[in-house]
């Protein structure tokens, strides 16, 4: 156990319940207890994972003649047991060098208009790694490389191999903020989807909603004793851990979800969504969840002024990506579901004129393996992601794009690629444009050190 | 006046009582007739033999034949030792020749008594005493006139074994141990148990004894699917599955199989929420009866049927697996390959016996980290074992079909498949060449090229089951799932040695592992001031809902729990409101993470609470919420609706409110949920006695509304979340 952890511990719960008596409308200390500078403005970090594996090599694809073919012989052509999308099918961009899966339209006009960066061949790496140094094994490499829950930690905490490391990025940065942060009603990371390590702070820990917004408690209502009750139970000393553990979260569901409830409640609709999740014509399997995720983010963002929030950090995540069958049914849909979505939550921003402050990424396990095992294809390594927002210098591939040949120089069997970029840099670049100091940079990524000091900062937040 | 006659038969001896018209009918023990199923060979108002009113009667409504039966099943374990048959005024009434059997499943008998009584309004049956589900009484004589009828029927314990209170900290242990054992203690099972012996050790031995001996409650049976495969286009919504999942966890005898069965379907984990596999809650409902049936068996048989179950196929998309092609654009899945390996048996890294990993230097030198238990060419190799596995056909008279059309692909389905039939080898897409397997000492870990795929699956399981991972790694999961969350690495190391060898040579038996693991000391060891800091578990969310209607007399209007009713969402109920339900997991890693440690005090300990994972400020209100509507409005005080909808029984409380009794409120409501009034803090006491008696005492609603709060605020506190 670590009591020095425990004591800072103690000392952030403090002056967070301080700024909760400020949201209750009770004197507030928290401006005294302000150390460093608060932020003038507002920045939200939307990050979207494909929960299984996204096969990004399909989402977005070489399409030049030259470059198509060693793809299309890698994934077996576009019949039969193939995994490869028809070359006249593909969304093209940048002269058709490269296209969208054909599925993503709302994505390619992002594009288009300057607002969609693609970060090409990212994934976790402790250091730069060349194929001769993955064979013998004369580099670190990622703990439990191709395995899903290991690769997402990876993902999520960017610990490398300090397997010890319990926070996520995202945690570290609210809990580096600190009280810079201010008077904030909610704690900075919000998650719509389950508890994730993403978020997972030292000191402080995220706040879990629902998709649809936070739901109130049914008869408590917080004018009544009852309410005293449940909350004296819920904080009671108990002697056993876990009690106290399970009472802690009670506590922290009843303080909030009056204020998300009330906040939602106020917020206003917006036009993209509804003109999405309202239309007539969606496919029938089409997975609405993240779009219903994005949408509450949307809200919850539009209540930032009365939240007196300056920095949020959001974790929605769409399931289903791990495509080992029936790839060329399901992944179109899982694919068309995350175009449409972040393009809504894109014009959504538009309507309240909040583009430029907010920023959504992708994230996934890992990419897939090129080649086929008959109707899907296996767990790979590094692979394509997405960052959209007004802040992007969008409308450009960042990084290089491998050339997706079986035996290429990057390929390390079955069409796996060994990233050339690192979840770290990557994070580092939103971390960066989010306010995180370069002097604190190595906290939120450990393993940027690593890499060269140039590219430390991929270029493609404004 | 009584005329006493002791009659001795061949088997047994037993007591007849004669007895005026006029004499009162005796109490029976037992106070849940309700829930009783019965049958007869007539078959109809056969509840009147139980209603408690002597007036009226079951009756053959034809002469006395040999053959015709009055049958009960308790739809539990209960004890007994006396049945009395009261023919009351119908006097001539009385059975010639009867005979008294009992039964763990309803289907295997053993007589414990029987007798031609000459005359007699009310036979009085006394026998050692039994635990049993089932009771019959059977007709062996004739009469050439007269009708069969019981006009009361009484069951009862009249000779207790145990005469003494049994001790506080015995029955605290019991406690305990039922709710790591069961669904949640009742006071039914904790009673039955105690009764087993007087030294509390050898009573837990002989229930574990006795459940071990029954055959698995199953779902399939039950949910009248037997006529599969006549309709090959069976599909339904996967809540027959359920429904009958949740009678099972609520009432089904075998206790100690389904709770353990659950633990597995955490770990060797199929869900309806990939894969299509809503589309089959007959082959769901069948894997989840093999967890029942097998899970206390062998661990490498257990391993195999996983392998080859047909969901499990679909799931994990072994079924279907074909051989590389020429060109190398099509590989052998490896999706199976690599999760029969992580999650199913051996794990990521080396472990030592006691389950603590084994480590090297990291690359860095500057942290020691695991080492790994396997590379990507055991993936490969085992990816290649697994070929050539498909469904069998179940629309010809051929199992075999043509490999590939019996890809599931299209949505709808427009083909079929067994949904219950063990995976088969087509050898023509099996990989003919060597594979690579699991390294250890004693391995064979190369399986040489050209074998059959039959013989390569059975050295391949055994290559797997063999590896000394298996123990320490299966072990620590269900310790966790059953008892508590943080074993220590002596506790795993003791269990995993049975797991090693049961004591008679055998490996992998999980019967004997579970005993072990149930019977540990540190499982059966006192909560103390010095040990209750990390103590126990949490309990997970249905594990919670399924222990409150246990002790509530959970019922519904139909007969069964309907799922998409009792809770709100679409699909998958419950786990779209609870975020749990059988076989209902996001993904393959299940619900939550055996290494889940919220930020807070737990992980700065370096401890774990798994089912913490399910507990954040938005599954805790759907969870409250969803109890308040249990207790608040489903309930006997408000039992308007006669759907699916569960419903609980709080008449008592209800009772003692209007008596004003809130400290015997509170009181009964520990009993039923923490075993006994005195498991439950002074402070919870202190505070749900406080606002109980703020609230109104004028009429029904305020008098019902003392009662829910009251079980409202028990059953949501951190105490009934806790498992000790």
């Amino acid at each position: 156990m670590n009591n020095l952890n425990k004591q800072r511990r103690n000392f952030i719960k403090a002056t967070a319940a301080g700024g909760l008596s400020c949201a209750m409308g009770l004197p507030g200390t928290i401006a005294a207890q302000t150390l460093g500078t608060g932020f003038s403005d507002y920045k939200a970090l939307v990050c979207v994972f494909l929960a299984g594996g996204n096969d990004s090599w399909n989402t977005f694809v070489p399409a030049s003649n030259a470059e198509y073919g060693a793809y299309s012989r890698s994934r077996g052509g576009t019949n039969g047991s193939g995994l490869a999308i028809s070359q006249s099918d593909l969304l093209k961009v940048d002269d058709g060098q490269y296209g969208f899966h054909p599925s993503m339209e709302g994505m390619r006009s992002m594009y288009n208009s300057g607002d969609c960066a693609v970060i090409a061949n990212v994934g976790p790496l402790i250091m730069p790694t060349t194929p001769a140094q993955f064979k013998d094994a004369s580099v670190g490499l990622p703990p439990q490389l191709f395995s899903h829950n290991d690769q997402q930690d990876q993902w999520h905490t960017l610990r490398g191999e300090r397997l010890s490391t319990s926070s996520g990025w995202a945690g570290r940065i609210a809990d580096g903020f600190g009280s810079r942060l201010g008077a904030q009603q909610l704690p900075a990371n919000i998650s719509l989807a389950g508890t994730t390590l993403f978020q997972a702070g030292d000191l402080t820990t995220p706040y879990v909603m629902g998709a649809g917004g936070a739901t109130t408690f049914d008869g408590l209502d917080p004018d009544d004793t009852i309410s005293r009750t449940f909350q004296d139970i819920a904080t009671a000393p108990y002697e056993n851990i876990y009690q106290r553990g399970f009472g802690d979260v009670q506590r922290r569901a009843f303080e909030f979800s009056d204020t998300v409830t009330q906040n939602l409640g106020a917020a206003r609709d917006f036009q993209a969504f509804s003109d999405f999740l309202g239309a007539d014509d969606l496919d029938a399997d089409l997975n609405l969840g993240l779009a219903v995720q994005l949408n509450t983010v949307a809200k919850i963002i539009s209540r930032q002024s009365q939240l007196s929030m300056s920095r949020q950090v959001f974790y929605v995540q769409l399931g289903g990506f791990d495509t080992h069958d029936n790839q060329n049914n399901e992944q179109p849909l899982l694919l068309e579901s995350v175009s449409r979505s972040m393009k809504a939550f894109h014009d959504a921003m538009g309507e309240i004129n909040m583009q430029n402050s907010v920023t959504a990424y992708t994230a996934s396990d890992f990419a897939r393996t090129l080649t086929s095992n008959g109707d899907g294809s296996d767990h790979g390594w590094g692979g394509v992601h997405f960052a959209v927002g007004g802040s992007v210098n969008g409308g450009e591939i960042y990084g290089n794009y491998p050339i997706l040949e079986l035996g290429g120089e990057l390929e390390i069997g079955r069409g796996r690629f060994i990233p050339t970029i690192s979840s770290d840099q990557y994070s580092a670049t939103l971390a960066s444009w989010f306010g995180v100091d370069d002097q604190n940079l190595s906290g939120i990524a450990p393993g940027i050190g690593n890499f060269p000091f140039a590219e430390r900062n991929l270029g493609f937040m404004a | 006046m009584k005329i006493q006659a002791a009659l001795c038969l061949m088997f047994v001896c037993f007591n007849v009582v004669f007895a005026p018209a006029n004499a009162q009918t005796p109490d029976s023990n037992f106070s849940d007739v309700s829930t009783w199923s019965i049958n007869s060979s007539i078959n109809t108002k056969n509840n009147l033999a139980l209603d408690g009113n002597p007036s009226s009667r079951w009756t053959t409504r034809t002469r006395q034949n040999p053959g015709q039966f009055f049958e009960i099943d308790f739809n539990t374990i209960k004890t007994f030792d006396r049945v009395v048959l009261d023919s009351a005024r119908s006097a001539m009434d009385f059975p010639r020749e009867y005979e008294v059997l009992v039964s763990q499943n309803g289907s295997d008998w053993v007589t414990v008594a029987q007798g031609a009584p000459d005359a007699a309004n009310q036979i009085v049956i006394d026998f050692d005493q039994q635990n049993a589900r089932f009771l019959r009484i059977e007709q062996q004589g004739s009469d050439g006139f007269y009708w069969w009828s019981i006009h009361e029927l009484v069951i009862s314990l009249e000779n207790s074994v145990t005469t003494l209170e049994p001790p506080t900290d015995d029955v605290v242990n019991a406690i305990s141990f039922l709710n790591q054992a069961t669904f949640g203690t009742t006071q039914n099972e904790l009673q039955a148990l105690l009764r087993l012996d007087d030294e509390i050790d050898v009573a837990f031995e002989k229930w574990i004894d006795q459940q071990l001996s029954m055959d698995g409650t199953d779902n399939i049976f039950d949910m009248q699917l037997a006529n599969y495969p006549a309709d090959p286009n069976f599909v339904r919504n996967n809540d027959t599955f359920v429904d009958q999942w949740f009678l099972n966890a609520v009432e089904a005898p075998d206790q100690l199989r389904q709770r353990v069965a659950w633990a597995l379907s955490q770990i060797f984990v199929v869900s309806v929420r990939g894969a299509g596999l809503h589309r089959r809650p007959f082959g769901v409902g069948d894997y989840y009866d093999l967890l029942i049936r097998d899970g206390l068996g062998s661990y490498r048989e257990l391993l195999e049927k996983v392998t080859l179950h047909p969901s499990m196929g679909q799931y994990l998309s072994m079924a279907g697996n074909q051989r590389a092609n020429e060109e190398g654009t099509i590989s052998p899945d490896e999706n199976y390959a690599r999760e029969v390996m992580q999650l199913f048996s051996v794990g990521l890294v080396q472990l030592n016996i006691d389950g603590t990993p084994v480590t090297a230097p990291s690359s860095s030198g500057q942290d020691q980290i695991p080492v790994a238990t396997y590379d990507m060419a055991t993936i490969e190799g085992f990816a290649r074992v697994f070929t050539g596995w498909n469904y069998q056909c179940d629309d010809s008279n051929e199992r075999r079909c043509e490999f590939d059309r019996l890809r599931v692909t299209e949505e709808p389905p427009t083909r079929t498949f067994n949904q219950v039939a063990p995976l088969i080898m087509y050898p023509e897409q099996h990989e003919p060449g060597t594979k690579h397997l699991l390294q250890y000492p004693g391995a064979v870990s190369e399986l040489p090229a050209g074998q059959s795929g039959e013989l390569d699956l059975e050295m391949a399981l055994d290559n797997i089951a063999d590896h000394p991972n298996v123990g320490p790694f299966l072990s620590k999961q269900l310790i966790q799932k059953l008892v508590t969350s943080n074993p220590s690495p002596a506790y795993i190391e003791r269990v995993a040695r049975v797991f090693n060898n049961d004591g008679t040579g055998a490996r992998g038996n999980l019967g004997a592992v579970v005993r072990a693991i149930l019977l540990d000391t540190q499982a059966r060891a006192a909560i103390t001031p010095a040990n209750i800091e990390t103590a126990g578990k949490i309990k997970e969310p249905i594990m919670r809902i399924i222990h409150l209607w246990r002790n509530y007399g959970v019922y519904a209007g139909t007969g069964r729990i309907d799922a998409s009713t009792t809770f709100q969402g679409g699909r998958f109920s419950p786990s779209d409101e609870i975020e749990q339900g059988p076989l209902q997991a996001r993904s393959v890693f299940n619900f939550y993470s055996p290494s889940f440690a919220p930020t807070g005090e737990i992980q700065d300990d370096n401890l774990v609470a798994p089912e913490l994972q399910l507990a954040n400020e938005f599954l805790n209100t759907t969870f409250s919420n969803y109890l308040y509507d249990q207790i608040f409005r489903f309930t006997s005080a408000d039992d308007q609706r006669r759907d699916g909808r569960a419903f609980i029984n709080i008449d008592e409380e209800v009772e003692l409110a209007e008596d004003l009794a809130t400290d015997e409120i509170v009181d009964l409501v520990a009993v039923k949920l923490f075993g006994r009034e005195d498991r439950i803090s002074t402070t919870l006491r202190d505070h749900v006695v406080r606002e109980v008696d703020l609230i109104n005492a004028r009429n029904d609603r305020d008098f019902e509304n003392r009662a829910s709060t009251a079980i409202f605020l028990i059953a949501t506190s951190p105490e009934f979340a806790w498992q000790q």
